[in-house]
């Protein structure tokens, strides 16, 4: 398990460096977990990820990447799921390049040890609360994207920063090792595996999960705003983002660039659901290129196997309720979703959904809006 | 691209709180979690320590008097009650105890994606340098040691100094236990005792074979070990592998500031670290170089009462922060909400976001959530 499998033809520096690699020759490096986290470890304990100067330099690098590799991304989402262009800039490049230039510009606010409040017993005192790093961090990322292998270690360093790919196999074996935080995106169910692997080295972890981000609609809502901002919500990566609105509650009927699902084991899933629905949009798909139509389904029962997972997909099912209670009950009865929509013109409504549900957040008379508003915590609760 | 909106958090309690007490402050760090959680809005199961019998029943008689019944319960029990009420599902499990149960709740709190706090343990290590007043420091450190006989989670487990400020500070101590304890103190009123048996006779094994400097008596009838201070430690001692939690102070000689730091980063991260030094140099230092849960310069332990401060671990000493508004915050989830107009004019802005996609409409959204990088 410790050895680095070389594929032939490939050169090595003298020091034996895997890293130096021209990595755009070789289909696969591979280094053991062990040793990439070791390795990690090491470069943090010489401390220069610490100075304020290394991490705008590497996030200055970072911006560049994000820039420079502007096709080279778009390539490779386009691969994945049939992403178009502008999908691919605005939701993933722009957002990424926003955060980035939006960290740097307050890093040295953010460093600066924040001075808390004194009483009087600490008159004589100096109170500080300092942001130490945690030293080693696990981020896994939502679904493969191959290409930061091979161009981000042209931008930052390439020993903080190491790039480690595999399945189920490789990702076990990373979880054996000691982390000093991991960041999860991904399923629930998946979820509660990286929270049990973390447990044994007691690491702190965030998980950014999923679940079934229900829709509420009333008769205040302009119907037809409503639904165009939904069904963009919807439409967005197929239907492929935990953000996305999964099912609508409403007491009315309402109707709706594209891409693709991601793979076989997806698609499968996905027109499963749709077996014995009343289908009121949509409904064709090709197996061949992974495409499925947007699809709205209508006299949806709770019971339906459309209800009980996270859609991730482009099907949008319409379940009936009768008043704001019965819709509050409806989603007080199912795990916490990571958002809730809300479309109405009436103030008591939103304070009584805000008060009486809970979800990760809410955004109100649109959809997906709130992770790109700047200052609002994005992430879940409960199951989400 | 976001004015004419409303943008707020929207704090909420989780729901159903479970709250684990430990044995050595059974009241306090019981209900002082209890308090964070009330205050945001959750319900809560309380679950005292088996191992402080009088104060557990005491809670359990007492709470229903003052508190909501439907709301707020306790539950009393030993180790199978214990597992039993960490298979159900919580909202949020708040642990304060050791870190091998630590990680036993952690992994329970994962069947159900339960957030967890947990205030745990460790070596807490103190420096102490020659530009520290000996006499003050001996006080402040042995104030830590003696409080609860040692048994605190943030007292000060062991000394790191020189040789030569090894004697002063064993002078000043010995001063000082007198000052307080007088004679013999074993009956003085102000020094407590040890838990049960098992703590005691798992103190007292790592005296042997030590190098006892002051102290050194204990009574097993009484559960009573006085004031023990230890020269000539090797870091391989049995009392330098696990917490104290006892009135036992190993002193560790070094020679330079960088061999300290490689003795304390050599251990996992204690929940606090204690400075006692007028050099802002070793400051510095210590300060940038080292991590703990808290750290407090030329004190040790006063930091608990500070409100303003997040008191918590870090690594194998916990995960999450407590006191003031601390604790509310880690009891409520704190909800991203975001509000719009369902209007004309709102839509007007959000036209270039809706296929099909030109490249005016991507050049807009560029331009409108572009950040100017400020060097």
């Amino acid at each position: 398990m410790n050895s680095e499998l070389i594929p032939p033809g490939v050169k090595l520096s003298n020091s034996d460096d895997v890293s130096i690699i021209d990595i755009e020759d070789a289909p696969c490096v591979k280094k053991s977990a062990e040793k990439v986290v070791d390795e990690a470890r090491k470069n943090f304990n010489t401390n220069k990820t610490k100075s304020f100067s290394f991490r705008q330099r590497q996030l200055k690098n970072l911006i560049r990447f994000l820039s420079e590799e502007e096709n080279a991304l778009c390539d490779a989402l386009y691969k994945d799921l049939k992403k178009p262009a502008f999908e691919a800039i605005t939701h993933e490049v722009a957002i990424a390049l926003r955060d980035a230039e939006e960290t740097l510009n307050n890093l040295k606010n953010w460093m600066k040890p924040e001075q808390p409040e004194k009483t009087i017993v600490n008159y004589f005192d100096k109170l500080y609360i300092y942001n130490d790093p945690y030293g080693v961090v696990l981020v896994m990322g939502a679904w493969n994207f191959p290409v930061f292998a091979t161009l981000l270690p042209k931008y930052i360093d390439k020993h903080c920063y190491p790039v480690f790919l595999g399945g189920i196999e490789e990702t076990t074996e990373l979880l054996k090792q000691r982390f000093d935080y991991i960041f999860f995106t991904g399923s629930p169910q998946v979820g509660k595996i990286i929270h049990q692997a973390a447990s044994k080295h007691l690491t702190p972890t965030t998980l950014e999960l999923g679940g079934k981000s229900p829709v509420y609609i009333d008769s205040t809502a302009d119907l037809e705003l409503a639904a165009k901002r939904i069904i963009w919500g919807k439409i967005q990566n197929s239907g492929q983002v935990c953000v996305a609105p999964d099912y609508i509650l409403c007491n009315t009927k309402t109707t709706t660039d594209y891409g693709r699902i991601i793979n076989q084991r997806h698609f499968n899933r996905l027109t499963e659901m749709l077996k014995n629905q009343k289908i009121a949009l949509g409904g064709h798909s090709d197996p061949n290129s992974l495409f499925i139509h947007p699809t709205i389904l209508v006299d949806v029962n709770p019971n339906d196997p459309v209800m009980q997972d996270e859609i991730f997909g482009p099907i949008l099912p319409i379940v009936n309720i009768q008043n704001m209670n019965e819709a509050i009950n409806f989603i007080n009865d199912r795990e916490k979703p990571l958002v809730l929509y809300i479309f109405t013109n009436d103030k008591v409504v939103k304070e009584t959904f805000l008060e009486r549900t809970s979800s990760g957040g809410v955004t109100i008379n649109d959809t997906i809006m709130h992770i790109a508003a700047e200052g609002l915590p994005f992430g879940g609760v409960g199951n989400s | 691209m976001l004015f004419r909106l409303q943008v707020f958090i929207y704090p909420e309690p989780y729901g159903v709180v479970l709250i684990i007490g430990p044995w050595n402050y059974p009241f306090m760090i019981l209900i002082s979690p209890l308090i964070g959680a009330i205050a945001a809005g959750n319900c809560v199961i309380l679950k005292p320590s088996e191992i402080a019998p009088n104060t557990a029943q005491l809670v359990e008689k007492l709470v229903p008097k003052y508190l909501d019944t439907n709301c707020y319960h306790v539950i009393n029990g030993g180790v199978p009650e214990t597992t039993q009420l960490l298979e159900q599902r919580f909202d949020y499990i708040f642990y304060t105890g050791n870190s091998n149960v630590g990680k036993i709740v952690h992994k329970a709190a994962s069947n159900y994606l339960t957030p967890v706090t947990l205030e745990l343990g460790g070596k807490s290590p103190v420096y102490l340098d020659e530009t520290a007043d000996i006499d003050l420091a001996a006080a402040r450190i042995l104030w830590g040691k003696c409080i609860n006989a040692g048994q605190s989670c943030i007292a000060p487990d062991y000394v790191l100094c020189s040789k030569e400020i090894e004697r002063k500070f064993i002078e000043a101590s010995k001063k000082k236990i007198r000052e307080w304890f007088g004679e013999n103190v074993k009956e003085s009123s102000d020094f407590g005792r040890i838990i049960n048996e098992n703590h005691f006779q798992r103190i007292v094994k790592l005296l042997e074979g030590t190098q006892i400097a002051v102290g050194g008596n204990y009574d097993a009838k009484e559960l009573f070990i006085e004031p023990t201070i230890i020269q000539g430690v090797k870091p391989t001692d049995p009392i330098m592998q696990e917490e104290i939690f006892g009135p036992l102070l190993p002193i560790v000689n070094f020679e330079n500031a960088y061999d300290a730091l490689n003795f304390i980063n050599d251990r996992e991260k204690p929940l606090a670290l204690y400075l006692f030094s007028n050099n802002n140099n070793i400051h510095d230092l210590i300060l940038k170089n080292t991590s703990s849960g808290n750290l407090v310069v030329n004190d040790t332990m006063m930091h608990f009462s500070c409100d303003s401060l997040p008191f918590g671990g870090v690594g194998n000493s916990g995960i999450g922060v407590c006191h003031g508004k601390f604790s509310f915050d880690t009891f409520s989830h704190g909800k991203g909400t975001l509000i719009k107009n369902l209007n004309k004019i709102s839509e007007y802005i959000n036209a270039p976001r809706y296929a099909p996609y030109t490249d005016s409409h991507r050049n807009f959204i560029s331009n409108a959530t572009k950040k100017k990088v400020s060097s």
